[in-house]
């Protein structure tokens, strides 16, 4: 860890309630961000990566979420720490999110333009009109079309991908720091999505944001991100900062979730598959929570939890046999 | 080779606000030609809005073609006479959506869920039905004492593959795929995609496999079609599709999907969106976001023509 990071996330242990006991969401993620660096975060369903970046401007639900241990350092400060009043002005001025759904983050009955405005008015104190006529620039520059007048439209009138262009008009408004985007073009046709990240990714450089990058999509994640984490049932397995992942994985869910993945240049006439699921976050296995479903499980990996291993050039796993074999450590500790 | 589907020149549009004064028609799908052999898997891919479901749901009988002609084993259940036709070919159509958990009921065991159309079919003793519910789980790969489980206890992979058992029961010869193994993670969506391909294999299976994600759709299809805003704009086999795309509505497709260690390659990026298809662009409906449209091809609307061998194409620009 170092000074130069603008956001550091270590230890951090997330419980929810469920029918009465607390049930580990995700546990011992550790996480950096340095400025400018593009994060991306991959996993499937019940990975914990959504859990990890709701908890950054803890959005979880109060009553049933708890942060059981972790810090998350941003610019030095513990955002677990920070007054109530202090994290809402962190949140959207500082450190903005976007989702995958933009309809359900809209209000209907709000014109672009207002819902837009209403940040600027709540952090930078600006006056109606000034606030209608700033929105009307951020349009243009998430290349809304026609902004003068669209400023003017609710909602329902726009397609999916205006709106999801209208709520990173609205993260970027107040020139966070940090861009948290969850999935941002889930939902978006393919083409749509290239115009969404090609759009990120200049915004990125224009304001010199640092963004997360959340997906389940490895391809998304391989073109827009310069650092990967791969989660597993609630943990961060593996990290690589560019190509390694995809060059060497080192983490045997890494290996096998790339090679399940269909190729779209190339005939396969069968997919490799990962056989079993992902354990239930309520009964979780012991030892490393990959090995029932690994092909490369030894005795050992049924018992004892592997920590996670730091093999140098910014690259950690979870695998100790696998780093053993490749080499990459001596022996384990 | 006869085909078991054939579409000639389908059209389906759909009456939006009737009743209100000034009544809409939506254009869903415009004049789509295809057939579908037998033991064939037809991918069909295009964006939302592009008609692909619709086409599904009229295969099955869900809505009924607006014009055209629609034959299933034969039997053209378009035209007058279709509504016997479909009765009498229905047995051998199956249909599987995207989310399995809204396709069962979830007070409903499995067992009896797998077996709904055998019940609704009649004419099985307990024994038998019993028999045929434990065969068809074995066929999707899930245990026999699921059958006694309730569907919440399955995950969404697993759901579909009790899905699927359902569709399998009345041993049907075309099943309908639509966004079949979308809702699903990585690692799930390979073993339902495998599961397809191997009861393909063992039952001579025809499917339409409807799907947004262009690379599942190659590695499951035997011919590949792709739709835009309602009109089909190219068939060809998956190898011509996918290595020689013609139409440049398919390439931008194709150019769009991030790959992984692919970064480097700066792409051709498609603006704008979709028309409406409430009033569709005369000409050619993807003139007004192609790179080479020229001025014919916002006027004429190009014919769906064949370029050699079985690759069709409509596109005025394509020698």
């Amino acid at each position: 860890m170092s000074e130069s990071n603008i956001l550091e996330i270590s230890g951090l242990t997330v419980e929810f309630r469920s029918g009465g006991r607390w049930i580990t969401a995700i546990r011992d993620v550790d996480l950096t961000l340095a400025p400018r660096q593009c994060l991306g975060i991959v996993g499937e369903s019940g990975s914990g990566k959504s859990v990890t970046a709701l908890s950054i401007l803890r959005l979880h639900p109060a009553k049933s979420t708890r942060i059981a241990s972790g810090r998350i350092l941003y610019q030095g400060r513990d955002l677990l720490a920070v007054a109530p009043g202090e994290l809402a002005r962190i949140r959207g001025s500082e450190i903005a999110m976007i989702f995958q759904d933009p309809m359900s983050s809209l209000n209907p009955v709000l014109t672009i333009g207002e819902q837009i405005g209403e940040t600027l008015r709540i952090h930078q104190g600006l006056n109606r009109a000034d606030a209608l006529a700033k929105a009307v620039g951020l349009l243009d520059m998430v290349r809304i079309p026609d902004a003068r007048r669209r400023v003017a439209e609710y909602p329902h009138r726009l397609s999916g991908g205006m709106r999801q262009r209208v709520m990173i008009a609205m993260a970027i408004a107040c020139r966070p720091k940090i861009l948290i985007a969850d999935e941002p073009t889930t939902a978006l046709d393919v083409t749509v999505q290239a115009q969404i990240l090609n759009l990120l990714r200049d915004l990125r450089e224009e304001l010199g944001m640092s963004v997360i990058l959340i997906s389940h999509d490895m391809g998304v994640i391989s073109e827009f991100t310069d650092k990967i984490a791969v989660m597993y049932a609630g943990q961060v397995v593996e990290q690589a900062v560019g190509d390694g992942l995809f060059d060497a994985p080192m983490h045997p869910y890494t290996s096998g979730l790339l090679r399940a993945i269909p190729n779209i240049d190339r005939d396969v006439d069968r997919l490799a598959t990962i056989p079993g699921s992902i354990p239930d976050a309520a009964r979780m296995v012991p030892g490393c929570r990959f090995h029932p479903r690994c092909p490369e499980a030894l005795e050992s990996c049924r018992s004892e939890a592997p920590a996670m291993i730091d093999l140098g050039g910014l690259r950690q796993t979870r695998c100790p046999p696998r780093a053993e074999r490749q080499g990459m450590i001596g022996g384990r500790s | 080779m006869n085909p078991i589907v054939e579409l000639a020149e389908v059209s389906k549009t759909f009456a939006l606000g009737r009743g209100s004064r000034r009544p809409q028609l939506l254009h869903a799908v415009s004049d789509v030609s295809f057939s579908i052999a037998a033991e064939e898997t037809l991918g069909l891919v295009g964006e939302s809005g592009s008609g692909k479901s619709t086409i599904g749901r009229m295969l099955v009988g869900v809505y009924p073609a607006t014009s055209g002609r629609i034959s299933l084993f034969g039997r053209d259940i378009t035209g007058s006479g279709g509504k016997a036709n479909l009765a009498a070919v229905r047995r051998r159509l199956q249909f599987v959506f995207q989310d399995p958990h809204a396709a069962l009921n979830p007070r409903m065991q499995v067992g009896d869920a797998i077996a709904e159309p055998l019940d609704i079919a009649g004419g099985l003793d307990r024994r038998t039905r019993l028999a045929r519910i434990g065969d068809l789980l074995d066929m999707v790969g899930l245990p026999r004492s699921s059958a006694e489980r309730y569907p919440h206890e399955f995950s969404g992979g697993q759901r579909q593959r009790i899905v699927i058992a359902r569709a399998l029961a009345l041993k049907p010869d075309f099943i309908v795929c639509d966004e079949a193994v979308s809702a699903l993670d990585v690692s799930m969506q390979a073993q339902v995609v495998n599961l397809l391909m191997d009861l393909q294999r063992e039952f001579g299976l025809s499917y339409l496999f409807i799907a947004h994600d262009l690379a599942v759709v190659r590695s499951v299809s035997t011919r590949v079609a792709v739709m835009y805003a309602g009109s089909l704009v190219e068939i060809a086999s998956r190898k011509a599709l996918y290595e020689n795309p013609l139409h440049p509505y398919t390439r931008a497709l194709l150019d769009a999907v991030p790959r992984v260690k692919g970064a480097a390659k700066p792409r051709q990026m498609l603006q704008g969106e979709p028309p409406s298809l409430i009033d569709p662009p005369a000409g050619c409906r993807f003139a007004s976001r192609c790179p080479l449209a020229e001025p014919r091809c916002r006027v004429e609307t190009p014919k769906f023509r064949p370029v050699g061998g079985d690759h069709h194409v409509a596109c005025h620009l394509v020698a």
